[in-house]
């Protein structure tokens, strides 16, 4: 199922504590902990940007070093801060 | 912004995706390979391979170029670090290339500051894309 775009930056930022480019110029998010960078992914707005496909959140999910399902849930609130948080530091340890 | 390098991929045919990806099947594999991605995305494989006989030995590409569900192209790399999405395969490249070079910048900047994991990224990029 394709998410709208707006509400997938908006589950990053508002959610789960993602910084916007402070430029704002570019669709890039990076995920801050303990004063380390530990994931940076983007939303491509290169066919329309609209929404985001399954296949392109699969992408998202493999940039941030999490399953498909687990970004999903973090998007639709099925999981919660701190178990994405989790999520995203174990994600670190596996590659 | 750095320039992109789209011609760093063999892209035999350029043509818009159809309407329906699942039309896609019934093309003569000898000619292309096309496979519509699976919404897990598991089952994605590149589906623009030249089949004209290469001029001079060429190292894989670390990009691969798929069409997924919805007719888009989406590029990645073999790492899973960067993706580009586009209407066309050179467009999806583009816009990898784009994406590629924002986050090699935000890594760079950020060098002292990296996660371990990440710093590990930035290397394999730096392998696999020399020069940006």
């Amino acid at each position: 199922m394709p998410f709208p775009t707006r509400e997938v930056r908006r589950a990053l930022t508002s959610k789960h504590g993602f910084v916007p480019d402070p430029s704002g110029d570019h669709p890039d998010f990076s995920r801050w902990h303990n004063g380390q960078v530990i994931a940076v992914t983007h939303i491509s707005h290169g066919a329309g940007g609209r929404e985001v496909s399954d296949y392109v959140l699969g992408r998202m999910a493999r940039q941030l070093r999490v399953t498909g399902p687990t970004l999903r849930g973090a998007i639709t609130c099925s999981i919660g801060p701190e178990a994405f948080l989790q999520a995203l530091l174990d994600g670190l340890q596996r590659r | 912004m750095a320039t992109t390098a789209p011609d760093r991929l063999p892209i035999a045919k350029t043509s818009r995706p159809p309407s329906d990806p699942t039309a896609l099947q019934a093309h003569d594999q000898q000619d292309y390979v096309a496979s519509p991605s699976s919404p897990t995305g598991s089952e994605a494989r590149p589906i623009f391979l030249s089949h004209q006989a290469p001029t001079r030995p060429t190292l894989p590409s670390p990009i691969s170029v798929i069409v997924d569900t919805s007719g888009q192209f989406v590029a990645e790399d073999t790492i899973g670090a960067v993706y580009g999405v586009g209407a066309s395969p050179q467009e999806a490249v583009a816009d990898f290339y784009r994406a590629l070079d924002r986050r090699l910048a935000f890594l760079r900047a950020n060098r002292t500051q990296l996660h371990p994991g990440l710093l590990q990224e930035l290397g394999a990029l730096e392998r696999l894309f020399p020069g940006r």
